[in-house]
């Protein structure tokens, strides 16, 4: 069976039960980690939000966005101005695509 | 060798938060941490959060806009849990008593379980006054 859902591309393999098996590896270091945390805390007060200084956590979560915030927070003058750009209307973006194109193709046959 | 301190049956996380200090107490602080007094070798140590500590070790009075985080703090910190006052200032609010920008003492804020009095008080006062907070974790510790 893992033979015929074993890829092989001629540089190497992959196999979905090798990752199958990682997840699961992973899963149980997780489950254990968190078995050997401290249970006695109380529920719905501080001390399930995180630390931030003592300042108050209104959404304690990471987004996508946070990742990538220092880049974002350097890049603002263009990605301000890029985002004023952004109407939200398939027009707009097939009227840029268009003229994208056609300046693309002039330069390229020109 | 014996050193005396049979209270300390595990390591001691210390989080250390100013409140309004001058930076006095927290020089003094430091000064327990260096290789003089070197705490550490009794397993004190600070941490970053206090989400991980046993002990606030507090100094300075509490100013207006400290007191909401320094309640939030107390809060966040697990049970059982002590907290040590280091310093005149956050024991009595010391020279900035009734100050217009500072809200009181720490313990008009939160509950404060042993005061380290002096200006600012010696790293001997201090880590005196941590090992009178193991007592009382250790008291706690049998409840939880």
């Amino acid at each position: 069976m893992a033979e015929t859902l074993t890829i092989f591309t001629g540089q190497g393999y992959w196999s979905p039960l090798i990752w199958v098996a990682g997840a699961l590896g992973t899963l149980i270091l997780a489950l254990f980690v968190w078995s050997r945390g401290r249970r006695e805390y109380k529920r719905n007060t501080q001390q399930e939000l995180p630390f931030l200084s003592g300042e108050r956590v209104d959404n304690p979560r990471v987004d996508a966005s946070h990742l990538y915030w220092g880049l974002a927070e350097a890049l603002k003058p263009l990605l301000g101005r890029l985002k004023a750009w952004h109407s939200g209307v398939l027009n707009d973006y097939v009227g840029w695509f268009i003229v994208i194109l056609a300046a693309v193709l002039l330069l390229a046959l020109g | 060798m014996k050193m005396g301190i049979s209270a300390f049956k595990r390591a001691l996380w210390v989080f250390h938060v100013a409140t309004g200090s001058c930076n006095g107490c927290d020089i003094e602080i430091l000064a327990a941490l260096t290789p003089r007094y070197d705490v550490e070798r009794f397993g004190i140590r600070l941490v970053g959060t206090p989400r991980h500590a046993d002990v606030l070790l507090i100094t300075g009075p509490v100013t207006r806009m400290m007191a909401e985080r320094l309640k939030r703090i107390y809060e966040q910190t697990p049970d059982p849990k002590a907290v040590v006052v280091v310093g005149s200032c956050g024991s009595t609010s010391g020279v900035f008593y009734e100050s217009y920008n500072v809200v009181g003492p720490v313990d008009r804020i939160i509950p404060v379980d042993v005061y380290v009095p002096g200006c600012p008080p010696r790293p001997e006062a201090i880590i005196d006054g941590v090992v009178k907070a193991v007592a009382k974790l250790e008291k706690l510790g049998a409840k939880v």
